[in-house]
């Protein structure tokens, strides 16, 4: 009994921290906060939250792929002023819809809540200094990571 | 014990056959569709004096507007002036979530402006404002 327990804790820990980012850390990259053109703006998407680390929904923005939400991990994009609409799919669609405006950056956090048969995966709108605090915790997401 | 174990097997069936069946039930936000006419020429702003709650929002949310947020008029609609925050978030959330802007009469909030939807959602009753 002792040895299925212990098989199944190393299989979930196993499980928990290959869910997890594990790229540069926020504090090494120290990216900018403003976008790179001061006629786009820059949108920062992240998870800080371990919990449900292995449902990792598509992240797609205004109809494109742009990425997976994956726990601990951000990772941002530059994108003209506009209306913008990021949708991700479990067993159900979530949306978050925002402005952005130009030079303006917005930051989308990923949470979960509960579902019927599996947690939802959603995006919130979250103000910069919030946002901050919790995206120092977490790790980059190259772009050939997060579209695999 | 067979008749038991029938008994079970008919009811993971029609268990899994009935959840299934339905679907997953999204609570939606009801807004009204509505134009905004954008303010070209001065368009006034305002600080909020003090934090404000507002509660019993749409699907059982509250959200605070945050003492000294500043909050500068983008346009009208027909149901009020349109103000937009510059120095914090506000969304509406039901299942989906929505950015929002507020809506003024005089310094009554009497509903939210959705700017990507372009859809106002009505407050039951208006919420007085105390500007700087």
């Amino acid at each position: 009994m002792k040895r299925v327990f212990n098989i199944g804790l190393l299989i979930f820990s196993i499980m928990f921290f290959v869910s997890c980012a594990s790229g540069v850390p926020y504090t090494q990259l120290n990216p900018s906060l403003y976008p790179e053109n001061p006629n786009n703006g820059r949108i920062f998407f992240y998870r800080p939250s371990a919990l449900g680390a292995a449902i990792q929904p598509k992240i797609i923005m205004n109809g494109e792929t742009i990425g997976t939400a994956i726990s601990h991990g951000f990772f941002y994009l530059d994108r003209q002023p506009g209306d913008y609409e990021v949708v991700t799919s479990t067993e159900v669609k979530r949306k978050v819809s925002f402005v952005l405006d130009e030079g303006q950056t917005r930051y989308i956090r990923f949470n979960i809540g509960m579902g019927f048969f599996m947690g939802h995966v959603y995006g919130e709108l979250v103000d910069s200094e919030e946002a901050m605090k919790e995206i120092e915790k977490c790790k980059y997401i190259p772009e050939e990571k997060r579209k695999s | 014990m067979k008749t038991i174990k029938f008994v079970m097997v008919w009811f993971v069936i029609i268990s899994s056959a009935l959840f299934v069946a339905c679907a997953f039930d999204l609570a939606h936000l009801k807004y009204a569709p509505t134009t905004l006419t954008e303010c070209n020429e001065e368009c006034p702003t305002f600080t909020l004096k003090e934090e404000l709650v507002l509660n019993n929002l749409p699907c059982g949310y509250n959200r605070k507007l945050k003492e000294n947020s500043e909050w500068k008029k983008v346009g009208a609609t027909e149901f009020g002036d349109v103000y937009k925050s510059l120095n914090q978030c506000l969304t509406l959330e039901c299942s989906n979530v929505f950015e929002a802007y507020l809506v003024l009469n005089g310094n009554d909030i009497t509903g939210f402006y959705l700017p990507v939807e372009d859809g106002y959602v009505a407050l039951k009753n208006p919420i007085k404002i105390t500007k700087k």
